[in-house]
């Protein structure tokens, strides 16, 4: 759906007919030929609007719920998936995902355990395209998860106690599916983006969802 | 992508129909044929737009207008 050759092609077609209407009644055929081809467009244009969408957009969202449903197994058997600790890695640019806290600098990238405890370290290369500008977290993260991503129409961010609360408001319809699934990426997006800005490593503490605002409560490991 | 997609077909059809207009064509058929067969080159050429834009219905359409038209045509001289 593409809103603007929706509305577009509506008052092409909706001005096309007037005038079709009107050339009949007053009979002037030329303009009855331009309102028929303008009618033409018109439907084209409306029809773009409607069933517009990027060739790859539907492979990759097959591709990432498959793989989704890979990792998600993985961390079933490995007993990650309920209790769970998410710590982000600056070293690497890495989230690590723990039943305990682990050392980020004993960790690498795929599955492992550091002192019996097994993780799961997957990559947060995305976070490298971003330079942080600004010294405003909130800004940061409005200007790519709004402006870049369009995950959120608003992000709002709470500092307590050392404790950082991001609110990710009215979640897109097509991001909530992310947002719900175990592998959740928004979820490494703000924590990565976050980790990047603060400089420092962070540890998830909890998160929740209101129906479609999105809570995320972090804290920075020192 | 597809903004430039939507601008080329409307200044290809813009510029036919002037044209049409130029010359003093008054049957509106004339105009609505040029129009679906400009829009046939055009997505078959161009078939990115094909890619991004589900076109099944606009072109069962457009094939059983112009057919008409032509129909239509045929038996007025065969008439």
């Amino acid at each position: 759906m593409y809103f603007k050759y929706l509305v577009s092609g509506g008052l092409i077609v909706i001005i096309s007919v007037i005038t079709a209407i009107y050339s009949l009644l007053v009979g002037i055929e030329v303009v009855l030929g331009v309102s028929l081809a303008t009618l033409v467009l018109g439907i084209v244009v409306l029809t773009t609007g409607l069933t517009y969408g990027e060739p790859l957009v539907e492979l990759f969202k097959t591709f990432s719920r498959d793989l989704s449903r890979l990792v998600s197994k993985v961390l079933e058997d490995s007993g990650l998936l309920s209790s769970s600790k998410f710590r982000v890695c600056l070293n690497d640019l890495k989230l690590v995902i723990s039943a305990k806290p682990v050392n980020c600098l004993s960790t690498s990238l795929g599955f492992g355990l550091v002192d019996d405890v097994p993780y799961l370290a997957m990559p947060l290369d995305v976070v490298k395209d971003f330079e942080v500008v600004g010294n405003d977290l909130r800004d940061y993260l409005r200007e790519i998860l709004i402006g870049r991503f369009k995950v959120c129409r608003d992000v709002n961010v709470l500092v307590d106690d050392g404790n950082y609360l991001v609110e990710l408001r009215s979640v897109g319809d097509d991001v909530m599916w992310l947002v719900k699934s175990p592998i959740n990426y928004v979820r490494f997006l703000v924590l990565g983006l976050s980790a990047k800005f603060l400089s420092s490593d962070l540890e998830l503490v909890n998160e929740d969802l209101i129906g479609s605002n999105y809570l995320i409560r972090f804290k920075v490991v020192t | 992508m597809i903004e430039r997609d939507v601008i080329l077909l409307t200044i290809l059809v813009v510029t036919a129909v002037s044209m049409l207009a130029y010359v003093g064509e008054l049957r509106p058929d004339a105009y609505l044929a040029i129009t679906i067969l400009i829009y046939f080159i055009y997505t078959s050429v161009n078939y990115g737009f094909r890619f991004r834009v589900n076109l099944k219905f606009i072109d069962a359409s457009l094939i059983i207008t112009f057919a008409l038209i032509v129909g239509y045509r045929v038996y007025e001289v065969i008439k």
